[in-house]
């Protein structure tokens, strides 16, 4: 964990310096980031954290979708994850956009547990279409780990394209770097909490924290706040036997609401 | 000889006085608080009501089996809500020990309590009021202070007073049944006795409570506090600290007021009624105010309750306000709801200046506001809220959450939307602005205590101002974060870091081009406070913060920084104790300065801003002793000395406060004689 500490440190250190013409993805930390721990991990977030994926239970495929701030840009999400006796992989799909701009991601990931440290590597096709522009693509890869230090404690870390090896050009659109800390409580079996300090290329340090809460034993409603983009995110979700039915609600405070709808389907154990 | 005799007597004498207990109550409360309300509102509150309260339940600990836990300022709807219930299920509280079995208290808040609760039975039969009236303590409080170093308005002989200040304040309580007494104050440059025979602020109360159907009567001057503050609250209340999860206002309707603030209360009767689950209060009031009028209108209220020039003479008491108004509350099992009103009626029409940011300001002779507010327990959940219309029938709306999610994790919420048009003349909600108007936003706080040791706290808020407001010449948005670690390694220490960000839309002034554009400030602070016991009488406690105030037409941030360390001095019983601080500060301008709270007078809470380079020390020392003028009372003696020296600046201030030379000192006494 030192090294591993050692060398996020390195890349953050090097990626405060690097280059200022980047391109930033479509993300939604709010949704992707700091969960962890069986009951609060789905495929949703084991797709952008592959080293999830041997913790869920089996076969899950989720959909994503939300309507940004009532407008005709939507982003649409499908997630499949596979999860092996000790490893796992993942797909997964992104469109965001409208007709005159949109970004595609096709992403695919692995995941691998050893002892009680969990490892994954993330590979994404990016594809970006802007009306009367060439279409541009790009690579994004990058390693993620989960940690249980404790029973109900959870350190990770992920690593995305650190661009330690090749110098980019300014000039050139390329995917952002992006590393980030994040941090998990799963206070009891109803509460998780969890933390994430997250630097993307060019862009400050951000801080994203959530917050899921078991109201009963089917309704669960979370809670997330970020500095990345100022948008506070709450969801109830519904658990109906394999289904989980989650609707949620982005708030930007100029623009308004964008609500989403999740849906999970969750494969039965030992089918 | 007979001199050592004599110290030797004073001192068993001072001793024996030490027996009454040396609880003091700033020490339990969050003085964060104070410092982040001080920076919001850029003043400091001179309402000391929550210190006293604190001060009469040591004397007189709050039977924690009762009904009126609500009296105790330290804990939150809640955390009542919770004892309550577990009363309910697992009977009376036996033991203080037990309150850790109660969900929500944990260990810090039952120790910051301890000292104002008990689970002795207080059955006291209704007195008489003749016991009321004889049966009471009083005590008085004379506190002079003087600023060795002369401001301008002294040199020019603008000011009409003299140079010393003064308080004084009696106060004669039974219990919580029956309290009056009056108040007496003159700032630094006020004539003590302004042509009558009156100071130039004086202030009276009655109170009593629990008189058949009349659950509190106030005459005199008294604070009135409604719902979440939308439509009117006078007391004391915070807004964004790091006491992350204190979002909810929560206070007796009708309150006793005496506090030296000269604007902030009313004057004149209320009344609580109570039937079966009913409950109603009257108020009515009429008070002068001081004023700026032009062609016989008021531009604009003077709240600063200073009367030292010929100038600010004359405005003094040159208008009045009547205020009416009451509440009607309903109380269930587990929820309760108030309909609430208020009217206003000056004197003289108010025409505030004729600027863009005033166009949806209060104007006219009359203003009135009438709500609903209400709160609702739900398992571990507290929901409450108010909402209110003005004159101009706009809608203000809050809307409030605070759960306990396990033994380990709290959170707080709320929503709050206030239309532009929306105005209260004494309004204090939840807000960014000062008063509720012109504003939504969405808050959330989170306390984490995922260790015995560790804490972390932490809040986001996300404002925007549909409308222009004071100093911001565009609708524009916001937002701040706290994030906050404490780490107790052990019942000695305490440690913690944080780290504020806020941006904060302002205008943005060029002085030399004459030039004011709405614009975006980022502030950010990171405070770094250790605390540690070192012995039985001994607490040291040294902070370091850095700030940082930066926008666009800035070309580098303004950095600032402070740095102090305290001595603390406080023998247990022992007659005397006492603090020593010394600071050092240095802050490029204004935007970037710091505040930090300071151990003052008894009753009297500190909070200066510090900017420009200096340093700065003082030193409190307090001493008891019993003195035979009452019987069994106790005399206590505080007095501070201050001294601030700027290393940057050839005069400090400005105006005709301004002091010229580089050093601003304070020297400030109280003689506190209490039954």
């Amino acid at each position: 964990v030192r090294k591993f500490l050692i060398l996020i440190l390195c890349s953050a250190l090097y990626t405060t310096a690097a280059g200022q013409s980047v391109y930033y993805p479509v993300g939604m930390p709010f949704y992707f980031s700091a969960n962890a721990g069986e009951k609060f991990t789905n495929a949703l977030n084991a797709a952008a954290n592959p080293s999830l994926v041997p913790g869920i239970n089996n076969i899950q495929a989720a959909v994503y979708a939300e309507k940004k701030y009532l407008t005709d840009i939507n982003l649409l999400i499908l997630t499949v994850c596979a999860p092996f006796s000790g490893n796992g992989v993942s797909l997964m799909f992104q469109r965001f956009g409208n007709s005159l701009f949109n970004e595609n991601v096709i992403g695919l990931g692995y995941g691998k547990r050893i002892g009680s440290f969990n490892a994954g590597v993330l590979f994404q096709h990016i594809k970006v279409n802007v009306a009367g522009e060439k279409r541009a693509s790009f690579i994004r890869a990058g390693v993620t780990s989960t940690y249980e230090i404790d029973e109900n404690v959870f350190f990770g870390f992920t690593v995305i394209n650190p661009q330690l090896l090749a110098k980019v050009k300014s000039a050139k659109l390329h995917a952002a770097s992006s590393f980030s800390l994040m941090l998990g409580w799963e206070a009891t079996a109803d509460v998780y909490a969890g933390f994430e300090f997250r630097k993307d290329e060019a862009q400050p340090l951000s801080l994203i924290f959530t917050l899921q809460y078991r109201l009963k034993e089917n309704l669960v409603c979370s809670l997330n706040w970020n500095t990345w983009n100022h948008q506070p995110f709450a969801s109830l979700s519904w658990v109906q036997q394999q289904v989980t039915v989650e609707v949620g609600c982005n708030y930007h405070n100029t623009l308004g609401a964008s609500p989403t709808v999740g849906i999970v389907y969750k494969k039965p154990a030992g089918k | 000889m007979k001199m050592v005799l004599a110290i030797l007597i004073i001192s068993f004498s001072w001793k024996a006085a030490a027996q009454q207990g040396n609880n003091e109550p700033e020490h339990e409360i969050n003085t964060n608080r104070f410092e982040d309300q001080a920076e919001a509102e850029e003043s400091e509150s001179e309402n000391d009501y929550d210190l006293q309260q604190l001060k009469h339940l040591i004397k007189h600990p709050l039977d924690i089996n009762g009904s009126d836990l609500d009296q105790l300022p330290l804990i939150d709807p809640l955390h009542i809500h919770n004892l309550i219930a577990y009363r309910r299920l697992m009977g009376d509280i036996i033991d203080l020990h037990e309150l850790q079995a109660v969900p929500g208290f944990h260990i810090d808040l039952i120790r910051s309590i301890l000292p104002y609760i008990t689970v002795a039975k207080q059955k006291f039969s209704i007195p008489m009021m003749h016991q009321r009236i004889t049966e009471g303590k009083h005590s008085i409080i004379v506190r002079p202070s003087y600023i060795p170093e002369m401001p301008d308005g002294f040199r020019t002989q603008q000011f009409t007073g003299s140079r010393a200040a003064l308080f004084l304040r009696y106060k004669y309580e039974f219990r919580n049944l029956l309290q009056f007494g009056f108040v007496a104050d003159k700032d630094p440059g006020e004539k003590f006795v302004n042509g009558r025979i009156f100071p130039d602020f004086v202030s009276f109360h009655l109170f009593t409570r629990n008189i058949g159907a009349v659950r509190s009567f106030a005459l005199g001057d008294y604070t009135i506090n409604l719902g979440q503050g939308l439509i009117h609250w006078q007391s004391q209340a915070f807004r964004k600290s790091s006491s992350v999860l204190n979002i909810k206002r929560q206070s007796e309707v009708v309150r006793p007021y005496q506090s030296a603030g000269e604007y902030n209360f009313l004057r004149g009767a209320a009344a609580t009624f109570s039937f079966r689950s009913f409950e109603s209060t009257l108020f009515l009031s009429r008070k002068n105010l001081t004023a700026n009028k032009d062609s016989g209108v008021i531009t604009s209220v003077i709240t600063s309750g200073l009367h030292r020039t010929k100038g600010e003479l004359n405005d003094k008491n040159n208008s009045s306000l009547f205020t009416y108004g009451g509440t009607v509350k309903s109380t269930f099992k587990s929820a309760q709801i108030s309909l609430n009103g208020v009217g206003h009626l000056y004197s003289l029409p108010l025409m505030k200046k004729d600027e863009p940011y005033n166009r949806y300001a209060i104007s006219g002779r009359q203003w009135f506001n009438i709500g609903a507010d209400y709160s609702y327990t739900f398992r571990n959940f507290h929901f409450f809220g108010e909402v209110a219309v003005g004159k101009s029938w706009s809608i203000a709306y809050v809307n409030g959450m605070m759960a306990s999610l396990s033994p380990g994790v709290d959170i707080a919420a709320i929503y709050r939307r206030i239309d532009k048009q929306y105005q209260s003349v004494f309004g204090n909600a939840f807000s960014e602005n000062t008063m509720p108007a012109n504003e939504s936003g969405c808050y959330t706080g989170v306390s984490i205590r995922p260790h015995i040791k560790w804490k972390i706290d932490l809040y986001a808020d996300l404002f925007s101002f549909p409308w222009l407001k004071y100093r911001l010449d565009a609708p524009a948005t916001g937002f701040a974060y706290l994030f906050q670690l404490t780490w107790k390694p052990s019942r000695k220490t305490e440690l913690y870091s944080r780290l504020r960000y806020r941006l904060k839309p302002l205008n943005i002034e060029n002085e030399e081009e004459d030039v004011s554009m709405p614009g975006i400030q980022i502030i950010q602070h990171w405070r770094t406070h250790i605390g540690h016991q070192v012995s039985r009488t001994l607490f040291i406690r040294s902070r370091v913060e850095l700030s940082s105030f930066s926008h666009r037409l800035l070309g580098a941030p303004a950095m600032g920084y402070l740095f102090y360390t305290d001595v603390v001095y406080k023998p247990y019983q022992y007659w005397l104790s006492g603090n020593l601080r010394f600071q050092a500060f240095e802050a490029e301008n204004y935007d970037s300065r710091i505040y930090a709270y300071e151990n003052d007078l008894l009753f009297v809470s500190s909070t200066p801003s510090f900017y420009n380079n200096g340093v700065r020390c003082y030193m409190n020392v307090r001493a008891k002793t019993k003195v035979k003028i009452l019987s069994n009372s106790v005399l206590q003696v505080n007095m501070k000395l201050a001294t601030t020296v700027y290393t940057n600046i050839s005069h400090v201030g400005s105006g005709v406060g301004a002091i010229r030379g580089n050093r601003v000192s304070a020297v400030k006494l109280q003689f506190f004689l209490a039954e």
